[in-house]
């Protein structure tokens, strides 16, 4: 699978967000915070992606102590890697964008 | 004081069905238990819930689908009943909007499996309508040889009766087909 397929914002904003452990609701906290409000995740959307990241290695489920502790994630090397590239694709648009419409 | 309702609501009409639940709890009624066709409501404040209807890929006794309800529940979603694969959920509105989607992708994905299901019970009732139709139609061949000495009309009867549900849940899902091609279409050009 070829690494240069964009990802999602709400996968991006996710994948920065876990370079800490955070749990469930934490993520979708700190992604509204990140956006000024402008990224709001749905539960059944962050699931989904949750999920899918996990099937591919990009983030993790840490070991839960309790049962009761509600469950934490963070990102892995490889998700690292995902969000490295990720940057230098943005980087580009935004140059390529700056370039023709001029500073915005 | 607890209200009960009999309501019947259509497999593609999933959208009216939230909407009216939705309608319930603004007049104060708050949904906590659902059976076949049944709807159980408990007084509370008008709007005090806002409910989301949502088709799971599995029945919600498997491990997969409990996982999903436990994360639910983890960010203040909570599970007021289920109905074969369809969960109930419902969040307080004082902790602000909620959807499960928040973009098309994955709104697309629960369309598609409504719409899986929409199109296997218009299959299955069309070919429960052709069994039928054949059962008649041997028993009208059976009778005109003196060996059957009445003619199947039940099986007539049922066949027609499959037909027409058939083409009710065809009509009624139209608005989900309708969604379908929207959502495709916007996720051409983004997300």
């Amino acid at each position: 699978m070829s690494d240069n397929i964009a990802l999602t914002e709400a996968v991006y904003y996710i994948l920065l967000s876990l370079y800490q452990p955070l749990h469930g609701y934490g993520i979708m906290q700190k992604v509204t915070d990140m956006s000024s409000g402008r990224v709001n995740l749905a539960a059944g959307t962050l699931y989904g992606a949750i999920s899918t990241m996990m099937e591919k290695g990009w983030i993790e489920a840490l070991p839960s102590e309790e049962k009761a502790r509600k469950k934490e994630y963070q990102i892995t090397d490889q998700g690292r890697n995902m969000v490295e590239t990720e940057l230098n694709r943005l980087a580009e648009l935004l140059e390529n964008g700056r370039k023709i419409v001029g500073r915005v | 004081m607890i209200h009960t309702a009999y309501k019947v609501f259509s497999v593609g009409a999933f959208e009216k069905e939230e909407q009216w639940l939705n309608e319930m709890s603004a007049k104060g009624l708050q949904l906590i238990d659902v059976g076949i066709c049944k709807y159980v409501f408990a007084e509370g404040q008008p709007r005090e819930y806002v409910y989301r209807l949502e088709l799971l890929e599995d029945l919600p006794s498997t491990a997969e689908s409990m996982e999903y309800i436990q994360f639910l529940k983890e960010v203040g979603v909570e599970k007021v009943g289920s109905f074969f694969r369809w969960v109930y959920f419902r969040k307080k509105a004082t902790e602000g909007s909620f959807d499960l989607y928040s973009d098309i992708d994955s709104r697309l994905k629960h369309y598609k499996r409504i719409n899986l299901l929409c199109n296997w019970i218009i299959g299955m009732n069309l070919a429960a309508a052709i069994f039928n139709l054949f059962f008649f139609a041997d028993s009208m061949k059976y009778f005109k040889m003196g060996i059957l000495n009445t003619v199947n009309y039940s099986n007539l009867g049922i066949s027609i009766f499959n037909i027409g549900v058939a083409a009710g849940i065809f009509l009624i899902s139209s608005s989900i087909r309708r969604k379908l091609k929207e959502f495709q279409k916007e996720h051409e050009i983004r997300e």
